[in-house]
């Protein structure tokens, strides 16, 4: 005599054959795409807000300039270079890069243009150096990360 | 974001579907039987695989894997079931937790021969069944538990969960033999 155990167990197929919901598999892959997403955002947010307040408290030189405004001329420079590069990335990729790159480099009027006219020529520079390096180091170290996502 | 997703789809299987091919069906039905529901069935299942990716480690074999979504599955589906304000949730509680007013269940009902009965029969039956019953049901029958692994699944008595398992099977019963004079 069949019981219940043997039905289930000789057709176990037969209980699992219904359809699933239509675009399930899409719906799982978007769910991972956004929490792959998510998670790359904060790591380059992460590592954006580290360069920031390291340099804050110790400033790595990696520019040589003599005049206030050669910092943001750097700054624009390695900005452009890296925005170019970014083209090759995928578009999710691409939108998390140029984002982190405005953020870095946005500013409403540029600083060197709003020190005093009569500050002296030394302490503008280094004023200058001071807002601008974090700046051109985290735009450094946002290339350097694209340069691993363009080879990987 | 659609051109995104759409690229995704022409490459190869990222490592991602091939988990989920390999595992979302099980998991699916998991969960169904004791939702009784296709969308949050689907939604528990979903959670389980992401929650398997999360985790990062490595499991000995395939056999510790799937015991291990399996039990993930069942516990996220439980707790749905448990926020539902609904008919089905009273009746779980009512059902699961109360102390046996008459004596408790120790009797088996007789052997029911399951000869002539169909398998949508039994499918339908088994959705018919008050959730409680459900659970307890497809826990042993489908997932292979014994009662004290139940027990401790539920946080029951294992006498409890015994006659929990004697009642729904004579009202799965009892629903056959309703389909059956249907037919």
């Amino acid at each position: 005599m069949e019981t219940l155990n043997d039905m289930i167990k000789n057709n176990r197929d037969m209980f699992e054959n219904n359809q699933l919901p239509e675009g399930h598999k899409d719906r799982f892959l978007k769910k991972v795409a956004r929490k792959k997403f998510a998670a790359k955002r904060e790591f380059v947010f992460k590592v954006a807000a580290a360069v920031l307040i390291f340099a804050a408290v110790s400033v790595p030189w990696i520019f040589k300039g003599t005049q206030p405004g050669s910092f943001l001329a750097t700054l624009e420079r390695e900005s452009s270079a890296l925005y170019i590069m970014a083209q090759e990335l995928d578009p999710l990729n691409r939108a998390m890069v140029i984002n982190t790159l405005d953020q870095l480099t946005s500013e409403a009027v540029p600083f060197s243009e709003q020190l005093p006219d009569n500050l002296d020529r030394k302490t503008a520079i280094k004023m200058s150096k001071e807002y601008y390096g974090p700046k051109i180091d985290g735009v450094g170290r946002l290339r350097g990360y694209v340069s691993e996502l363009l080879e990987n | 974001m659609n051109h995104f997703f759409k690229q995704v789809t022409r490459r190869a299987p990222s490592e991602e579907e091939k988990i989920y091919d390999e595992c979302h069906k099980r998991l699916y039905f998991t969960s169904l039987r004791i939702l009784n529901n296709q969308f949050e069935a689907e939604e528990v299942m979903h959670d389980t695989l992401l929650k398997y990716f999360d985790r990062g480690e490595k499991f000995k074999d395939f056999k510790e894997r799937n015991a291990w979504m399996t039990r993930v599955c069942i516990n996220l589906s439980i707790d749905r079931l448990r926020k539902r304000k609904s008919e089905e949730l009273r009746l779980l509680s009512e059902e699961l937790k109360r102390e046996n007013i008459e004596e408790n269940v120790t009797q088996d009902i007789p052997e029911y021969s399951f000869k002539g009965v169909t398998i949508s029969m039994v499918k339908e039956a088994i959705e018919r069944l008050a959730g409680g019953y459900r659970l307890v049901l497809s826990l042993n029958l489908f997932e292979g538990y014994d009662y004290e692994e139940i027990a401790q699944i539920l946080d029951l008595k294992e006498v409890t969960v015994r006659s929990q398992y004697i009642r729904g099977k004579a009202r799965l019963v009892e629903e056959i033999e309703k389909l059956k004079k249907l037919n």
